[in-house]
């Protein structure tokens, strides 16, 4: 996982405490519209900072998987909490057990 | 189950009219005008369906008839030199789906469909000599609960506890009672597709096999515990039943939030597919004999493949987007991503000439870019008049 994938998967996973049970919609015209303004290149190597959304979606030209992804959106989206609580048994570091 | 397990089945239920007393039988495949028969995996019935309506009404029809099995028969028919035999279904110009008589020594099938890789089927390692590849529409998978529950999304992490552990020792609430967790088996591409989105190898898949696309819908509707049920199945044949069985969002790993094929969960647009927010898709794949040229040899075949996938020129009369679209599946075209190998990593890709704002007006009734005649009808950052919308290309 390169550096790009740890920090966005490192603002996102706040995200699965924080977001609502509820259907919601990530926010996206305001963060896509500065995101016009900064010119990306064809490349996707903006800063980590200018291309994470508020809600952690990705404004930037989507490169890696995790970017298409999470790439900002209209559509309404409902998060899956991969807590403890609902995935008793993945591991204290979030990892998944093999399959016996 | 394994291939040689679901054969033995396949050829019971195919030949069930053959068996039975006091059922007659129907009239031969091979004497409807100008026949293309073939098999396949079962979720792609709707869309040939559709296909095979409008090509009875040609000028020269071509009677596209399917015996609905599961995706790798598509292919290992050709590799294990198995004969079709039994009954399959066709559509008259009406639409009204019929059954016809295969001959009883058998044939070899004019094409095979697959939704998935054949080499992610058990035993094959290539695609047989002699057989060309077009690649068709992009079939969404959904997973599907009762419309009675009360579950709206999953992960792919509580995917491989249910369908990996087992219900009860996956211990995913509410998914946890074995008897409710719906399967089919390791020759269908709907579990070939989840068991690669969730890293659950295929011979550890667990569930109760429902046989078909439809038997899953039906088994899973009919649950008498609507919150412990749980299955997958085609999003196009989900979809024709949502007062039955609803699509959960689905949230692949490492994505923050689950997704609809839809951009909402009542919608009908499949934006989250076309743009890479939905994981569980792969496109249909049909195989059939070819020359050496690589022109697949037998004509009706040659034309009812060709107008599916557009290898074929296409009429300007015949409906092929709208049929697609109609179906709930996705032409290639609508698409803003692609992927390399089936479920694998996603990235963008403009298609050479998208055909994106068409597609949502079909598929949701409502326009969604400027309208057009001609590209002087269309702004410079939509510039292009296609199919009567100005596109971007």
């Amino acid at each position: 996982m390169n550096r790009n994938r740890k920090i966005l998967l490192g603002v996102l996973l706040p995200c699965f405490a924080a977001c609502p049970g509820e259907a919601e919609q990530p926010p996206q015209d305001e963060a896509v519209a500065s995101n016009d303004d900064s010119s990306p290149d064809e490349g996707g190597s903006e800063s980590d900072d200018e291309c994470v959304g508020p809600d952690g979606c990705w404004v930037c030209e989507a490169v890696e998987v995790e970017q298409v992804l999470n790439q900002c959106t209209e559509a309404t989206c409902e998060p899956f909490a991969n807590t403890s609580e609902r995935l008793p048994l993945m591991q204290a570091d979030g990892s998944l057990p093999l399959i016996p | 189950m394994t291939r040689s397990q679901a054969r033995v089945l396949v050829g019971l239920l195919s030949s069930s009219v053959v068996v039975l007393p006091g059922v007659a039988r129907a009239a031969p495949c091979s004497d409807l005008p100008n026949p293309t028969i073939g098999l396949g995996g079962s979720a792609a019935k709707p869309l040939l369906g559709l296909f095979a309506t409008e090509l009875a009404k040609q000028a020269e029809p071509v009677s596209l008839v399917f015996q609905s099995t599961t995706s790798c028969f598509g292919i290992t028919a050709y590799i294990d030199d198995m004969a079709m035999t039994g009954t399959a279904n066709y559509w008259d110009a009406e639409g009204t789906e019929q059954t016809c008589d295969l001959p009883l020594e058998g044939i070899t099938p004019d094409y095979g469909l697959l939704s998935i890789e054949p080499t992610l089927c058990e035993g094959v390692t290539s695609v047989p000599d002699g057989l060309g590849e077009r690649i068709g529409p992009i079939t969404p998978w959904s997973v599907i609960v009762p419309a009675g529950s009360s579950q709206t999304s999953i992960s792919a992490e509580a995917l491989y506890f249910i369908y990996g552990f087992g219900a009860s020792e996956g211990r995913v609430s509410p998914w946890i009672v074995d008897a409710e967790l719906y399967s089919r088996n390791a020759t269908a591409s709907s579990q070939i597709a989840l068991a690669l989105a969730t890293n659950i190898p295929l011979g550890k898949f667990k569930g109760n096999d429902t046989t078909t696309a439809n038997g899953m819908v039906t088994t899973v509707a009919a649950s008498q515990n609507p919150e412990a049920a749980i299955g997958f199945v085609g999003t196009e044949v989900a979809d024709l039943s949502r007062d039955l069985v609803r699509t959960l969002a689905f949230q692949a790993y490492g994505q923050s939030c689950g997704y609809w094929p839809d951009s909402t969960s009542t919608a009908f647009d499949k934006k989250n597919v076309r743009d890479g927010h939905y994981y569980l898709w792969t496109p249909y794949r049909f195989y059939a004999p070819v020359d050496a040229g690589g022109e697949i040899i037998h004509d009706a075949t040659r034309t009812a493949v060709g107008y599916i996938t557009g290898s074929e020129p296409i009429p300007p009369e015949f409906p092929a987007l709208d049929l697609i679209t109609r179906n709930g599946s996705i032409p290639v075209c609508a698409m803003t991503v692609w992927r390399d190998s089936d479920i694998g990593p996603l990235y963008s890709l403009a298609p050479d000439e998208p055909c994106g704002c068409y597609y949502e007006f079909i598929a949701t009734g409502e326009p969604t870019c400027e309208a057009c005649e001609t590209d002087t009808d269309c702004p410079a950052e939509a510039p292009v008049c296609r199919y009567n919308y100005c596109e971007t290309s």
